[in-house]
């Protein structure tokens, strides 16, 4: 992952949007919806290989592999969530990202159910 | 990693913006305003197919 | 002639009253029960390397013999506390790294929460392992001693020193019983407990619940130490004191023995001297013996949680390292819990120890 590439091309967006931006107001958001696309897609590229140790040290522990899976899962989730948000608030429009928002909260306390309840279960266990 | 897009929606941008300065000038006004819907419409196109790669990239690197 | 027959007949009477105390060894003083009181593995133990109530483990405790034998035992229980380092670990690593864009999500974000929950099961689960463990031991190890404190005692009381053996049994078997219920009852629920609030930390975010568990843990601790201080210090002073009325009833019963009856006065307190040695030398075979049997039920438990301890604070300073709170705050409730189990667990395998120790020690 070549940092200055990436570097680079969030300083051109950035110049680009500013100027744009006096002639059609638009071409900012889209501009800079662009080039974090283009950034993300580059970061996820190239975070391959942390993935695997992470998945090799569970492997090499033994536990269930859900609930690492669920921590994924959640943090994809607040990824999307906070691209969306962030691009709402650019453009001005902070309901909309307070919603983004709060969807995405919900999103993660859907996928961890099954952690609760696992939770729960051990709670149970230790007190009674 | 494609910092082309970047550029082609710029580029896009800088060309609506001066066409439609020229066609506001010689008083085309509705020609101005249906160059700048066509113009948001090719960059719609252009990001939507980048975010859609970008979420199916985030969907197969974190299975989701 | 009537007093030379008369004097014969003493003799032989007292001949053949000593004669079958000469050999001590002989005698059972109840050593196979104490064979039969060791739980399994313990036994096999025992079998294994020779030890026996008789020769009290005498080749087998050499420094090179012991250290093996516990660097085995390190090595078959490192297993599974590694295994929650690793899993701990991967949920650090992957919180740290990969959760670092929650900071701008606002106040209550919920990455963090779902990565803690995560943590805090893994250590809840290894953890819950071994209570059920150490309440075993712990059984066991009273058991054990329910059966050797008679059987050490009765060796000390044959030996000349009753009033000891007296004191040793009433205050070793009250002791015994009081940690050992107190463990079971209280102790081993309440450290479940404090696991059950570690966990259910996790879903709420404050960090609280880690001040909470120091808490305990200082106060359980200190308890603990007083206990024990109280207690050993019960016993040395009474066996103190009963093993010098002991020696100077010992030395006026010699006197009289060896004054009162006559030509034969001398040779009968020696051979008394010499039982006293030779039942001394199997109190001593038999009192290693218990410690030995001691730390065999008490010390693979004990090693287990401490291997247990050592993990979790690795751990922590990974965690630490990384910078992930709500983790760090999990791992040292985990810590706490788990420093409270080595406590209980060392608190019983000292005093069966040292009281033993001790005794073998003020009865020479």
């Amino acid at each position: 992952m070549n940092v200055f590439a990436i570097v680079g091309a969030g300083i051109a967006a950035a110049a680009l949007s500013a100027v744009l931006r006096q002639y059609n107001k638009e071409f900012g958001l889209y501009i800079s919806l662009g080039a974090s696309a283009v950034i993300l897609i580059a970061v996820l590229f190239a975070v391959n290989p942390l993935l695997e140790l992470v998945s090799e040290l569970n492997d090499a522990a033994g536990t269930d592999t859900t609930y690492l899976s669920i921590l994924l899962k959640a943090v994809a989730v607040c990824y999307v969530t906070q691209l969306a948000s962030d691009c709402c608030k650019d453009s001005g429009e902070a309901a909309i990202a307070s919603r983004i928002d709060f969807a995405g909260r919900i999103a993660v306390l859907l996928i961890s159910v099954p952690l609760f309840e696992s939770m729960l279960s051990l709670i149970k266990d230790l007190i009674f | 990693m494609n910092v082309d897009l970047i550029f082609k929606i710029a580029g896009i941008g800088i060309v609506v913006a001066i066409l439609n300065l020229l066609l506001q000038r010689s008083g085309r006004d509705e020609q101005a305003m249906m160059t700048t819907i066509a113009g948001l419409i090719v960059v719609m196109m252009l990001l939507i197919s980048e975010i859609g790669t970008l979420f199916e990239t985030i969907r197969s690197v974190f299975d989701l | 002639m009537l007093k030379k027959l008369v004097f014969l007949f003493i003799f032989m009477a007292a001949s053949v009253f000593f004669n079958s105390a000469i050999s001590a060894e002989s005698a059972d003083y109840g050593t196979d029960e104490i064979y039969g009181a060791l739980p399994e593995d313990a036994r096999n133990f025992m079998d294994e390397h020779g030890v026996s109530p008789e020769n009290g483990g005498a080749e087998y405790l050499t420094p090179t013999n012991v250290l093996n034998d516990i660097w085995e035992l390190f090595l078959e229980n490192i297993s599974a506390p590694l295994k929650m380092f690793t899993s701990l670990l991967a949920v650090i690593l992957l919180t740290s790294l990969l959760g670092g864009i929650n900071d701008a999500a606002g106040e209550n974000s919920v990455l963090p929460l779902v990565s803690s929950l995560v943590s805090a099961i893994i250590v809840s689960t290894y953890i819950s392992g071994i209570l059920g463990s150490i309440g075993t031991s712990v059984s066991a190890a009273s058991d054990f001693s329910a059966v050797f404190v008679p059987v050490f005692a009765g060796i000390i009381a044959v030996s000349g020193q009753a009033a000891t053996a007296s004191v040793f049994t009433s205050v070793m078997l009250v002791v015994i019983q009081i940690l050992m219920q107190l463990t079971v009852q209280l102790l081993l629920p309440f450290a479940g407990l404090m696991l059950g609030v570690t966990a259910a930390g996790g879903l709420n975010s404050d960090l609280k619940i880690d001040k909470l568990g120091d808490g305990v843990k200082k106060a359980i601790i200190w308890a603990l130490g007083l206990i024990m201080t109280i207690f050993i210090g019960i016993l040395s002073l009474q066996s103190a004191i009963s093993a010098s009325a002991d020696s100077v009833t010992l030395r006026a019963a010699k006197f009289a023995v060896s004054n009162g009856i006559p030509f034969v006065g001398g040779a009968v307190s020696d051979a008394l001297a010499t039982v006293k040695s030779s039942i001394s030398l199997l109190k001593s075979g038999v009192g290693s013996f218990g410690i030995i049997a001691g730390s065999c039920i008490l010390f693979p438990v004990m090693l287990h949680a401490l291997c247990y301890r050592f993990f979790l604070f690795l751990a922590g300073v990974a965690s630490e390292m990384f910078a992930t709170d709500k983790i760090t705050g999990m791992i040292r409730c985990g810590e706490n819990v788990v420093s409270i189990l080595i406590a209980v667990i060392s608190c019983f395998y000292l005093f069966i120890t040292i009281s033993t120790a001790l005794l073998m020690f003020l009865c020479r």
